[in-house]
């Protein structure tokens, strides 16, 4: 074969009223989340406002923007990003999480300023208390 | 680009088209790895110190960030609904629709606007502002880092975003596009869906929980 | 298009080179073969400074104590060496030079797929080198490439400039990147399947990927340090509650993969160079492209092998230093389908060959030493030591730059349409391999003594070594500057070279030497795919 053409299925194209279906799927979609937080929430809250977030991202990526109708070079682009923000995430808070205690910011002793740049400004420097005493 | 310049340089018009899609498929691809190094951030903040995120995140607006939340969608709706106007060969239709859209962006950065006023007053900012009393600094200093950081990358989009919907719309009143010229349009809403996707998820984990 | 028989006097007439003469011509232009000969003069000129900050570098440690500058100036220069090699020379160079000129040759287009953005890009790039380097002259930030936190945010250096210029130099890349994955998928010719490209489109598209996902992270990672400078932000500072390892995690999402940006490019211009010096079809082509994109998605896992020594969990050392170690094994199925092409292949001994062979030698050795260094006990008595310098120079000097060097004379008769000359190619790559060898092998063995890389100082034990090292850059300078010597002599006086000097059946070979403005008077057809050379007479024909 030779470079890709556009493929644009008019069979797949919405009609008014399903952009319209949709639309209002994402307007409940929106209120389900505000409602799911007015409740009293846990652990599961953010796995949860996240997925039904993916949900929505999902929607307007394959009606809005007209995935469904293009080949399947467009989506694979877009599902390559979010597999490697997958990556990142995952792995840089699986990192931090298994990580040997007391290299955990903010570690386990005050911060000094580094010798000779006590007077720089933005050297580091123990921070100023502004609220209360951490427990 | 008007549809005659494809003829030599591309095949066809079908690959024009195509590498016009993919070419915005791949910027969109680049803004996501943009946002993810600051989700990134978030989640191993949060990881770290749970109960400071938690008690910066009960001094947020909730009310406002829904409300910037079902503007945003709405003018996407409105987006969606102004291609395909196009697609229908009522370029002025979409026109209206696409400058309706842009307003709302501009109402979502007014909102946006009286939020971070309320955030100066308080003194809940990021780094050395910070000066809010309630919550301690250490952790709740670097939410709010994070907290202007992606609402600000984002606010930036919307203005790009805004500006694009009007040129676009002032250009489809004035019948530039057709059925069978409207890339540009397309392309514009892809962008403006973008903005918006990165904001379902920026509400939820600074807003919600 | 076979070469005529009779020496033709002059260059043909309708080629790029010739249409306009203009500096406002070529500032203009969007002929990516132009944009690609622009892309390699500046990547040319930025090869020459960084290599005058190295030997300046070189000078400074051939004696203990002060030699030609003290501390400081000596971290100022380690830095402009670093900051000018990596984001000004290697990452644009063989893709946004030799990419942007052969990937439409290569595929049968007239030019790639956004010309305008292809320009823009070289806008980019120099509006980028020079806030950097600006920066680096005015201030001079003395943080290494890597602006490591907290240093970079707190040292009184001038880190913002440079910072910005990379920033914008990132952007340069992304756009080349983004223009080379919708050139290949949208303008290949009619008959050209993905399998059928040549293997150096296969790299650049490899490379094209890397390009777009990685180089985000890198842009808003600087734009943290900088706001961190700027107002204090806090994110990566730990008085502040941040985390500097943070840091290193985003910096090394990009900056590891970044590596492959320049190595795969170069593994591209070797395959292309063993099949034509060889006369034979890449053994196992497939291999060659699943190990392509495997090296492009395997790199993105490997990033925390920069961080073994910083703090990071154990489970995140082992993790990466096994992901670390797959790298090998595409590298190593690449090494073994090049050797098993040149096996039994009919070699014409030329300069790009010697410079491949030399490629293999320092990509296999300085790869083999990664593997050990994957190893995450022995990595801990090498950390920051000059065996790393010595290691990360072998794959990006050795390797890279002997690749740079093979595209260079070997693409050099399809860029300008004439030949340099053989003799003293050869001579100068044997020097350029030889100076090489005796620059870094001394450093392996100064690092596992202990000497620590970033240092203007030493004990007096380490000089023998020291001066040998020096001796060897003060070669392989000599052989650069022969290299230049040679090629600016050739551009003007060197013998016409005909449409394909090497007699090889590349694509890029396709058209005339040097191209056309628009490339292929007639769309060129592709019955076979790449470097299908008719068996020799005296050779009893495998299966085909």
């Amino acid at each position: 074969m030779a470079g890709e053409d556009f493929v644009e299925e008019p069979g797949r194209r919405l009609s008014v009223s399903g952009v319209l279906v949709v639309g209002v799927g994402l307007l409940a979609l929106t209120a389900l989340t505000y409602l799911l937080h007015t409740l009293p929430h846990g652990a599961w809250s953010l796995p949860v406002a996240l997925f039904i977030a993916g949900v929505k991202g999902v929607l307007i990526a394959l009606f809005y923007m007209h995935l469904r109708e293009q080949r399947g070079s467009n989506a694979l682009v877009l599902l390559t990003s979010v597999v490697f923000v997958a990556v990142l995430l995952a792995v840089c808070v699986l990192e931090t999480l298994t990580r040997f205690a007391p290299t955990i910011p903010p570690g386990p002793f005050p911060v000094e300023p580094l010798p000779g740049l006590e007077s720089v400004p933005r050297a580091a420097r123990p921070p100023e208390p502004a609220g209360p005493k951490q427990p | 680009m008007p549809p005659e310049a494809a003829t030599e340089h591309w095949g066809s018009e079908g690959a024009r088209q195509q590498a016009a899609h993919l070419g915005m498929w791949i910027f969109i691809a680049t803004e996501v790895l943009l946002f993810a190094s600051l989700f990134t951030s978030y989640g191993v903040y949060r990881s770290v110190y749970p109960e400071a995120f938690r008690a910066a995140q009960l001094t947020m607006d909730v009310g406002l960030g829904t409300l910037n939340t079902f503007l945003l969608v709405t003018s996407s709706i409105l987006v969606a609904l102004a291609v395909h106007a196009v697609r229908e060969d009522r370029p002025g239709l979409g026109g209206v629709l696409l400058g309706a859209a842009a307003l709302l962006g501009i109402v979502f950065l007014a909102v946006k606007g009286v939020e971070y006023a309320h955030h100066v007053k308080e003194g809940s900012l990021p780094g050395d502002f910070y000066r809010l009393r309630e919550v301690p600094q250490v952790g709740a200093s670097l939410f709010f880092t994070l907290y202007f950081l992606l609402t600000g990358f984002h606010a930036l989009h919307v203005t790009v975003g805004v500006g694009l919907l009007t040129v676009l719309a002032v250009r489809s009143a004035s019948g530039t596009f057709s059925a069978a010229y409207t890339t540009p349009v397309e392309l514009g809403g892809m962008y403006w869906h973008l903005v918006d996707v990165i904001w379902l998820f920026v509400y939820p984990i600074l807003y919600l929980s | 298009m076979s070469p005529s028989a009779a020496e033709p006097e002059r260059l043909p007439p309708d080629n790029y080179l010739a249409d306009g003469h203009t500096l406002w011509s070529w500032l203009t232009t969007k002929d990516h073969k132009r944009i690609g000969v622009m892309f390699l003069g500046l990547t040319l000129f930025f090869f020459f400074m960084g290599g005058v900050f190295a030997l300046a570098l070189r000078i400074e440690l051939l004696t203990p104590g002060r030699t030609i500058m003290g501390h400081l100036a000596y971290n100022r220069m380690f830095t402009l060496h670093g900051v000018t090699m990596v984001w000004l020379f290697m990452i644009p160079a063989i893709p946004s030079a030799f990419g942007n000129f052969l990937v439409p040759l290569m595929i049968g287009a007239r030019d790639v797929a956004f010309p305008r953005l292809n320009l823009a890009s070289v806008y980019l790039y120099v509006l980028g080198a020079s806030i950097a380097l600006w920066g680096m002259f005015e201030g001079g930030a003395d943080t290494g490439w890597t602006f490591y936190t907290p240093y970079s945010t707190t040292t009184g250096t001038a880190v913002l400039p440079v910072l910005l210029g990379v920033f914008i130099i990132g952007f340069s890349t992304i756009v080349t990147g983004l223009n080379f994955i919708a050139t290949v998928h949208t303008l290949r010719a009619p008959g050209l399947g993905w399998m059928k490209l040549p293997l150096f489109v296969w790299a650049v598209y490899g490379t094209a990927i890397i390009q777009v996902l990685a180089t985000p992270v890198l842009g808003m990672v600087l734009l943290l340090v900088a706001l961190e400078r700027v107002v204090g932000a806090g994110i990566f500072d730990p008085a502040r509650g941040g985390d500097p390892l943070l840091f290193q995690h985003l910096f090394w999402f990009y900056s590891h993969p970044a590596v492959y940006i320049m190595v795969l490019p170069s593994m591209g211009v070797i395959s292309e160079a063993v099949s034509a010096f060889s006369r034979k079809n890449a053994l196992s082509y497939r291999m060659i492209v699943y190990s392509t994109l495997g090296i492009s998605f395997v790199g993105f896992f490997t990033w925390g092998h920069h961080m073994f020594a910083s703090g990071q969990s154990t489970f995140g050392a082992g993790a990466f230093g096994a992901m670390s170690m797959l790298v090998a094994i595409f590298t190593a199925i690449k090494i073994f389908s090049w050797l098993g092409t040149l096996y039994r292949g009919s070699i014409a001994v030329e300069a790009p060959l010697i410079y491949t062979l030399g490629f293999m030698f320092f990509l296999f050795f300085g790869g083999m030493i990664g593997v050990a260094y994957a190893t995450t006990s022995l990595n801990l008595h090498w950390h920051d030591t000059y065996s790393v310098v010595a290691h990360f120079h072998f794959i990006m000097v050795g390797a890279t730059v002997m690749a740079f060097l093979a595209a260079l004379h070997y693409w050099f008769p399809k860029m300008f349409g004439r030949t340099f000359p053989g003799k003293l190619a050869n001579g100068a790559a044997l020097l350029v391999i030889f100076g090489f060898i005796a620059t870094f092998v001394p450093q392996f063995l100064l690092g596992n003594l202990g000497m620590p890389r970033r240092y203007a100082d030493y004990p007096p034990h380490f000089q023998t070594l020291h001066v040998a090292s020096t001796t060897g850059a003060s070669l392989l300078a000599f052989g650069l500057l022969c290299i230049a010597g040679y090629l600016a002599w050739s551009l003007r006086y060197g013998a016409i070279a005909g449409d394909d000097p090497w007699g090889s059946e590349g694509f890029e070979w396709k058209s005339q030497s040097p191209p056309p403005t628009h490339n292929f008077p007639v769309t060129p057809e592709y019955p076979t795919g790449p470097h299908e050379y008719a068996p020799r007479e005296a050779e009893v024909p495998h299966a085909a």
